[in-house]
Parts: structure tokens; sequence; C-alpha cells
């Protein structure tokens, strides 16, 4: 589900607290996308990452 | 700078103009209300940054630039516009056309480039069956909301993020502020103001969903379930066009984006299973016609088992028009890239597959020459539509609402029973042992929505739809939740519902096809002598319609 964390991420929490939908949740080990479900592909955890580390990917559902 | 302070209930906030929703809408009336000289809060659940429609991205902007030819002028964008579902010319051209140079202006300001000819003149392409070039082609689309975020916070103007409003607050017959919560933190925020901008988008969306099942997969903004009508309507206001303001468009196969203008606008061709191109059948500009037409046009091969599938062939496009499209493509929806290429798809050698996407409904509150709804001191940001109508008549509302609270030597005093009401009521899913989840209960209106509601209805349809709406009302109080974020989706479940049921009410009393994007089985013809807005109110809760002429 998208969007998923590469190990450049830093842990600095842009891309939690700039997710219009809140999706997202930022723990120990990183942020996890918690709500995939109400993903709505936007790319703006993409667009805020300072680092890159951000890819999208699409469920299965979406490509079929 | 807003005053804030602690009291027993919750954080108060003072401040003089008010605006809700920091979308294209808010972001125009804020800057208004901003130069007006007022001290201005801008509220939103998401970050103003990222939040709203053009949060997603755009590619185009709708500008009539008076260059000289005929489809070039004011007069020209008002007759295509005035009429029930935008107002009068004069409206039209007061609150829209008349704002856009100087937005254009503005927005160049901001950092937002948008693409030129070799000759230093804007690249301008034709779209929606307009009878000239309006539309303005954006460079990196995906950034426009960032750009103007940082202007907004440059100009002094106070951002709420992450706060979801529920409840607008009257003294009397005049609106004095809003409650919301935190969405992280449920800090519960009291808004005292002088006037109010209602910014929040005229749609609303997770009505029903596209092949995939998920209704947050859309077309447009998911996170707006019709707050701004039923906020107004709860609060005593009037509002109308709820039984024509649909909305959809053909989607690629899978994927809830917009995009539709650079590939009709362009000169894609819309093919259905067969093999046939086929929209001339149902608008003389092709697939660049009226979108409604397309819509339609695509169900009515799809009942007639032409499709699925359908396709949006582009492959014939030149090599330099195939790289414009891929970059209109993204700044429109920033992960379309993504999209093509895990779905294996490369525009430029094959046919996309597309099909007919969900339906999201709208509606508005009535308003008057001065952007004020029927409630003293609400004023309407989201008039018009498109990324250029409504940062236009944001715009044009806020200046209205800034010069309003000028005249308001101080703010109003706040009822703390209506407030402490709303606090119970927000946080209730909190406190509920079993129930069902904000995503079960809106389940269950999609249920009653996609069956009966869909492209093709009729009365009995319409009114089984609305008793069944209406038995779900009865269960409100049990949606739990388990955290903030449960508690937001809960509350926009509350607020769908209401626009669910508003609207199959409004439906159920225009019996005509033709004004919207449904067809009436039992109604199939345009009836003339129903050019009229459907306005409605509450009076005792129970709702109230008239058919009103534009005055």
């Amino acid at each position: 589900m998208p969007p998923k964390f590469t190990n450049d991420c830093t842990l600095c929490g842009i891309c939690v607290n700039d997710c219009p939908g809140d999706v997202l949740a930022m723990t120990a080990s990183g942020p996890v996308v918690l709500y995939p479900d109400e993903c709505w592909h936007c790319g703006n955890c993409r667009i805020s990452c300072p680092f890159g580390a951000v890819n999208i990917i699409f469920p299965l559902s979406m490509l079929v | 700078m807003a005053l804030t302070k602690l009291n027993k209930l919750g954080k108060a906030i003072e401040t003089d103009v008010l605006i809700l929703g920091s979308g294209a809408a808010g972001c125009g009336a804020a800057m208004a209300a901003r130069e007006q000289g007022a001290r201005v809060l801008i509220v939103d659940k998401s970050k103003i940054e990222s939040s709203g429609s053009l949060g997603g991205g755009n590619d185009h902007i709708m500008a009539n630039l008076n260059t000289g030819p005929e489809w070039d002028t004011d007069e020209a964008v008002v007759n295509s516009f005035q009429g029930i579902r935008f107002g009068t010319a004069n409206m039209v051209y007061h609150g829209w056309v008349k704002v856009i140079p100087m937005m254009i202006k503005k927005l160049e300001e901001m950092g937002i480039e948008f693409l030129k000819n070799p000759d230093g003149s804007y690249l301008r392409t034709v779209g929606f069956g307009q009878p000239g070039p309006w539309w303005l082609n954006i460079k990196d689309g995906q950034f426009v909301k960032r750009k103007m975020a940082k202007w907004v916070r440059g100009m002094g103007i106070d951002v709420l993020d992450h706060v979801m409003v529920t409840r607008l607050l009257k003294n009397n017959d005049r609106v004095v502020g809003a409650v919301g919560f935190d969405i992280h933190d449920g800090t519960f925020y009291i808004l005292s103001c002088k006037t109010v901008v209602m910014a929040l988008g005229n749609t609303a969306a997770r009505v029903n969903a596209n092949s995939t099942g998920n209704p947050f997969n859309c077309h447009i903004y998911p996170y707006d379930t019709g707050s701004q009508c039923v906020m107004a309507y709860d609060a005593g206001a009037r509002i109308c066009n709820l039984d024509i303001m649909h909305g959809a468009t053909i989607l690629p196969k899978g994927f809830g984006a917009p995009g539709m203008n650079a590939l009709n606008s362009m000169g894609g061709h819309q093919i259905n299973a067969f093999g046939e191109r086929f929209m001339g059948k149902y608008d003389p500009n092709w697939e660049n016609g009226a979108r409604a037409n397309q819509v339609l046009g695509t169900y009515q091969e799809q009942i007639e088992g032409k499709g699925p599938p359908f396709y949006m062939d582009m492959s014939h496009f030149s090599d330099s028009d195939m790289r414009l499209l891929k970059h209109l493509l993204v700044g429109d929806k920033e992960t379309y890239g993504d999209y093509l290429e895990q779905a294996g798809i490369d525009l430029a050698k094959e046919p996309m597959e597309v099909e007919l996407g969900e339906i999201s409904l709208g509606g508005m509150l009535v308003f008057d020459n001065k952007y004020e709804s029927t409630l003293k001191g609400l004023f309407v940001g989201c008039i018009f539509m498109f990324f250029s109508g409504a940062l236009c008549g944001g715009y044009s509302a806020g200046i209205e609402a800034g010069k309003a609270a000028r005249k308001v030597t101080s703010l109003n005093e706040l009822d703390e029973a209506q407030i402490i009401h709303e606090k119970e009521r927000v946080f209730k899913p909190l406190k509920v042992a079993t129930g069902l989840t904000p995503k079960e209960f809106e389940h269950v209106i999609r249920q009653v929505m996609q069956y009966y509601m869909g492209y093709a209805r009729n009365q009995k349809g319409i009114e089984t739809a609305l008793r069944k709406l209406n038995k779900i009302e009865l269960h409100p109080d049990e949606i739990k939740a388990n955290n903030y974020h449960e508690v937001m989706r809960a509350n926009e479940a509350r607020h769908l519902l209401k626009h669910c049921q508003l609207t199959t009410r409004a439906v159920m009393e225009r019996k005509e096809s033709g004004r919207s994007l449904y067809r009436r089985s039992d109604y199939p013809n345009l009836d003339k002598s129903l050019n009229k807005r459907l306005v409605m109110w509450q009076e005792n809760g129970v709702p109230q319609i008239s058919f009103e002429p534009l005055e």
C-alpha cells in the first residue's frame, strides 16, 4: 500500500504531518501507513520528504 | 494575531474573520480578508500545504485574459456560466470573471508558473466544449498548493491545521464562531469571530465507489463529505442545488485521479470494447465536449454492452505532445506516473484502459450580492467551479467578510450550553463500547446510495433510498471510535449521511432529466419550467423545499 518508506528515512515526521488524510503515524522505527485504505495516493508525503525516502506502491486492486 | 486562551471547555481563539477550510477557496478568502486589514484565522482538519482538491495538484486554470478575440472576453465567460448553478450574470462577473486576470498575476507573484509558447505568450488549450482556449497550463502543478500556503502564511494570516470544525455557533440569528477538535490530541477549540467564511468545499465524496470498491480512491478530494452544506443547514441557513450538483468523470482503470482535461483537450480518443470511437454520438465536440456528456455517453455504451472495457487512446500524439501530456498528468496528480509504470501502461504505444468513475454529490449555500448567506455574518466562499472559480469566488467572499467585520465593534457572547452540547456530541463515539466503526457505518450509507441513486433513477427508488437513509439516522450513536482520527471519520460519516438524505430529498422533487449527470427514467426530458434553484432549509428540524427563480 502506498507509500513505502526507504532506509533513507530520518524519522523527521514531516510526511506524517503533511498527509491530508491523516493516514500516516510515526513509530519508533519510522512512519507507518496506519490507514492504508484511506490513502488518496496524492503523493504529498513524497513531495514533503526532504530525503527522497518515499516510494509510491499501488495496491493490486488498483492495477487490475 | 488571533488571541488564544484556555477556558474550562477547551482552547478559545478570538479573531476578526474566521475561514473554515484551507483549500483554494479558503486561501482566496483569507488573502482578501487580510488585505482588508482584518485579523484572519484559517482552519482545516488537514494541513494548509496539502489540503483540499488543490493539495493533490492541478495542471490547468481557467482564465479569460481579454486579449481581443470574442471568445476571450468577460462576456463570453459570463454567458457560459450564468444560470441556476452559479448565479446571475452579475454574480458570475463580479465574483469570478472580473477577478481572474488579477488572480493570475498574483499566482505568478507566488512563484506559480504557466507554460508559454515560443513567443512568450501563454500556452492556452480548449476544454469542456467551451468556445475558446480558456485554459492556462500550469508548470509543475503538484507544487501549487505549497507555494500558495507559503504566501498565505507570509501575509500574517493565522493558520490552525489539523482541527476539524463540526458546528457553527450562533447568537440569535447571527453566526459568531465555530467549534472543532484537534484530530491528533482531541483538544477542543472554541473559535470566536466577527464574520465567518464557509470554504469547506462544494462537494461530498465517498458517496459511492469505483471498480476498486474503495471510496477514498476517488477523482475528487476524498476527505470532504459535505460538511459545508450540512453545518450551514444545521445552523439554519438556506442551501441549494443539491439536486443538480453531482460530479463524475472517466478514470484510468482503478485509479481515482483527475487528468481528463489534459487527455481530452490534447486530442485523446475514447474507444469502446468494439474499438469504436463513440463520443461523437453524444457531443458535437466529441471527447472535448461537456464532461456530463462524456460520463453519460460512456454510461450509455456500458448499458448497451459496448463496454467495459473502455480505453483512452493517445498513441497518435507527437513526441512533444506526449512529453507535455505526461508533465500535465503528474501536475494534476503527483502519482500519475507511478500508476502508469506499475500498471504497465505506455501511453505512446497503447491505449490506456479507463472506467466510468464514481458519482460525487455537491451543493451550495444561498447567498446575496455580498456573498453573505441567509445567516448574518456567514459568508460563502465556495460558489464557482474549477481551481479558478474556487480561488476567485473565495477571494470575493473574503473581501466582503473583511469589510463586514470592520463594522462589528466587539465579539458576540458565545452560548456555553451550545458548546457543551456539541462537545459531548462530537466525542460520543469514544464512549460507545460496541457499535459500528466509522468505516462500517459509512458502508451502509453507500449500500443505499450506490444501489438506488446511481446514473439512472426513478421516483420509487429515490423514495426507497430516502426511507432507508432515514432508518440509518436512527442509529448514529452506534458509531464507535478508538482514537481521535476515528472521531474525525465518525463525524465525517455523520455529515455524509445528512448530505445524502438532503440530496435524495431534493432529487425527488426535480422531476426531469438533463440538468445533471443522472437520468430519471420516469421523467426523461428537460422541463423548461424547472429552470429554477431548488432551495432547502429546515423548520423545527423538518426539511423545507422550494423552487426559486434566480434574482
